[in-house]
């Protein structure tokens, strides 16, 4: 059994060929990113949590997208599923990979001063111009 | 529309002409499965999109009906097409700035994730 301060969480790519299970704090708080990169890569808004702990099965691909992290996905399907700064043990995970119920709750908008031209965000949640 | 899109690592690069000013967020599991969280895409024909570069598409076919295609380099998310149809619908995260789009009504709202609102 987990420590009851943490969720246990499962997930998968579209296609299966890599899963992942771990765990992450039961305050975690779950942000929408809109910077460039991650609306290229994502292709409209990609969010993400920081697991506490993380076991990858498969193989993802990595793709240095900038000088100082990477992003993970499935070469099978094109899943967009990790992201990873250098010299750091946490990965961040997708959070529509996620299994339902996920038991998390969005807590707001970051890099919203980077946001794509053709929505709006109103739903209320907190917005950072950056990180 | 009449905007320049690619992946992040420029392997695939277009342009699209379109009447379609509309963009939809899908909230469909798969699309949010696939992009990480909500995916958004505009609905242009096929002819009306240019390659500049193609090298890095890659094609998955997730059902019997339709396929999908990302930057097997980079792993950005980019079309979802039909089988045998005139149309592909194109993210929208993926066109430079002015995209000269709108987002419009979304699509699958009732299957959106269980961690935000609609």
């Amino acid at each position: 059994m987990p420590p009851s301060d943490v969720t246990e969480f499962t997930g998968h790519c579209l296609c299966g060929a890599i899963r992942f299970h771990g765990t992450y704090d039961d305050n975690h708080g779950l942000k929408a990113c809109h910077c460039g990169q991650c609306r290229r890569w994502s292709g409209h808004v990609w969010a993400a949590i920081l697991p506490k702990s993380m076991v990858i099965e498969g193989e993802p691909k990595w793709y240095r997208a900038s000088d100082f992290a990477r992003r993970g996905f499935c070469p099978t399907c094109g899943s967009s599923l990790f992201w990873q700064r250098d010299g750091s043990d946490i990965i961040d995970v997708a959070a529509g990979a996620l299994d339902s119920p996920t038991g998390l709750r969005l807590l707001g908008h970051i890099f919203v001063a980077d946001k794509g031209d053709y929505y709006d965000i109103a739903d209320g949640l907190p917005q950072d111009p950056r990180e | 529309m009449k905007a320049q899109g690619r992946c992040l690592c420029e392997a695939v690069a277009f342009s699209a002409r379109s009447r379609a000013y509309t963009a939809h967020e899908c909230h469909c599991t798969h699309c949010r499965n696939w992009s990480g969280h909500v995916w958004a895409y505009v609905c242009v024909r096929w002819d009306k999109l240019t390659f500049t570069r193609d090298d890095g598409l890659v094609w998955y076919a997730h059902t019997l009906k339709a396929r999908r295609g990302f930057c097997g380099h980079c792993g950005s998310t980019l079309f979802w097409r039909r089988n045998g149809s005139a149309k592909v619908d194109v993210s929208a995260g993926a066109f430079d700035m002015p995209t000269g789009l709108r987002l419009g009504a979304p699509s699958f709202p009732e299957n959106h994730g269980d961690y935000y609102g609609l």
